[in-house]
């Protein structure tokens, strides 16, 4: 699960890729235009990364449930080529993730996406994600928030 | 066609059926009169409309600032009254300070006739209050408000009024506890309220009442606490039915025992008022008043499909006059 926290709005959200493995939404992922399937990055980065989106299909129980919460496994768990949206990060921006590794993150700190698609603390050097709170408590479920302070696609 | 805006116009009428809607989920065997029956269908028809896109986006905000002003501006805040006096609401870009009451300091004398004694002198003081400005910004999915309709607009309206109203309290406690730092005016012990602490606030609290309910709030845990503090012994037969059907009693030593439930918290899981608190009021200890009036803004975005939601404008300004009359009752675990 992801939140927007503050957010620009009017930007482009491709619906066109895949999911490559199965996946969470709230997870960063890269692009393989080749394939056309988004996977989770080979190497941990803090670049080229768009996080994971979806909604799911109406079916089954889900049709008739009213309200299902955003945490919902079924509102999260992506299988594999499932059609995915990928939300663009700008400089500015702040998002709230549930896919994270806490240990170590202290507020201030550059962050990464390791090899699983979770953000993780960055040892040494800079990233362009940034950790502005490492508990924000979103309805009972901690997410880790974080800044785009540089362009992640330069 | 049921006309919605003449619903609108009357006051307090969506927002009674807002709650009405939200408790139906708690207990669907509560029976809708037919006007609610009518509103939700409008109102369904409406948001759905929205939902699709076919309806301008902007009638969800007009329609959330139309219900919502009223009610956070004018319905009266009981609990805030009682010690915090209400002025009616200023402009946006007013501005007002306080002529407090200044203390008597002129002194009296005794002396020969036909000659001097010392003057003395009266500091009159003027009070800038506090200014808060309030915010929240949220997003719905159009996809929530075709599935949900009625009841997506329902929580909206209540949740964004319970939410202001509830942070406006919280943060008014947290200036007060802030103010009151020390001296005759602070207590501390340990697991729960004594005897000799809760003397100690209510011999004090009686001791600043010039006018107005005197007065203890605190979440209810306390308030518990507190009806336990006079003993079984002291307890006339009308206290025992209070405690009995209450559980806790009107009074401590002429004091009100107010409470706030200790399950009451903020959006973000602030509780309302601090558990580990008890204040004792005497009386009237400042002034509130609301300032502006609350915007709601909107803007679609159709590559996401959501409605970006800002409420802004919600300005309340207040000052503690008399910081001598609250006594604060630390309880450390």
């Amino acid at each position: 699960m992801y939140r927007r926290m503050k957010s620009n709005f009017g930007k482009v959200k491709d619906a066109t890729f895949k999911a490559g493995v199965a996946m969470k939404k709230g997870m960063l992922v890269t692009k393989n235009y080749t394939t056309g399937e988004v996977e989770l990055p080979a190497s941990a980065t803090g670049t080229n990364v768009f996080i994971v989106d979806f909604d799911p299909e109406t079916v089954g129980l889900l049709a008739i449930e009213n309200n299902v919460s955003d945490y919902d496994a079924r509102m999260n768990d992506i299988a594999e080529d499932a059609k995915v949206t990928l939300e663009t990060l700008q400089v500015g921006e702040e998002y709230g993730t549930d896919q994270f590794i806490a240990t170590g993150i202290a507020v201030g700190d550059a962050l990464q996406v390791g090899t699983d698609g979770k953000l993780a603390k960055k040892a040494t050097g800079t990233s362009p994600l940034v950790a502005t709170d490492i508990a924000y408590n979103d309805n009972g479920n901690t997410l880790l928030l974080f800044t785009v302070t540089e362009n992640p696609f330069a | 066609m049921y006309e919605l805006s003449e619903v609108m116009a009357k006051d307090g009428k969506m927002l009674e059926w807002a709650q009405t809607i939200n408790k139906l989920e708690l207990n669907p065997l509560i029976q809708l009169s037919e006007e609610d029956k009518m509103i939700s269908e409008a109102v369904d028809k409406w948001a759905k409309e929205i939902g699709e896109g076919v309806r301008p986006y902007k009638e969800l905000s007009a329609y959330l600032q139309k219900v919502i002003q009223p009610e956070v501006y004018n319905a009266p805040m009981d609990l805030l009254n009682m010690f915090f006096e209400d002025q009616p609401s200023i402009g946006e870009f007013d501005d007002w300070t306080i002529d407090k009451a200044p203390k008597n300091t002129l002194q009296a004398y005794e002396s020969a006739k036909n000659g001097n004694v010392r003057k003395s002198y009266i500091d009159f003081e003027k009070i800038t209050p506090v200014n808060t400005h309030l915010q929240i910004e949220t997003e719905v999915k159009m996809m929530d408000l075709r599935k949900g309709g009625f009841k997506t607009i329902a929580r909206l309206t209540q949740y964004a009024i319970d939410e202001l109203r509830n942070r406006m309290f919280f943060s008014m406690f947290n200036t007060i506890d802030a103010t009151i730092v020390g001296g005759d005016q602070v207590a501390s012990v340990a697991g729960a309220p004594d005897k000799t602490t809760m003397d100690k606030l209510a011999k004090y609290v009686r001791s600043q009442l010039v006018n107005g309910t005197p007065l203890t709030i605190s979440n209810s845990d306390r308030a518990y606490e507190i009806s336990e503090v006079p003993g079984a012994t002291l307890l006339s037969d009308t206290m025992k039915d209070q405690i009995n059907n209450n559980g806790v009693l009107a009074l401590y030593r002429q004091l009100r025992i107010m409470e706030i439930a200790s399950s009451r918290e903020t959006g973000n899981g602030d509780k309302l008022i601090n558990p580990d608190r008890v204040y004792g009021i005497a009386g009237t200890i400042g002034e509130k008043a609301l300032k502006g009036e609350l915007r709601v803004l909107s803007s679609e975005d159709i590559n996401n499909e959501v409605i970006n939601l800002k409420f802004t404008g919600f300005e309340f300004t207040y000052a503690i006059t008399y910081p001598e009359k609250v006594f604060k009752l630390t309880i450390s675990q």
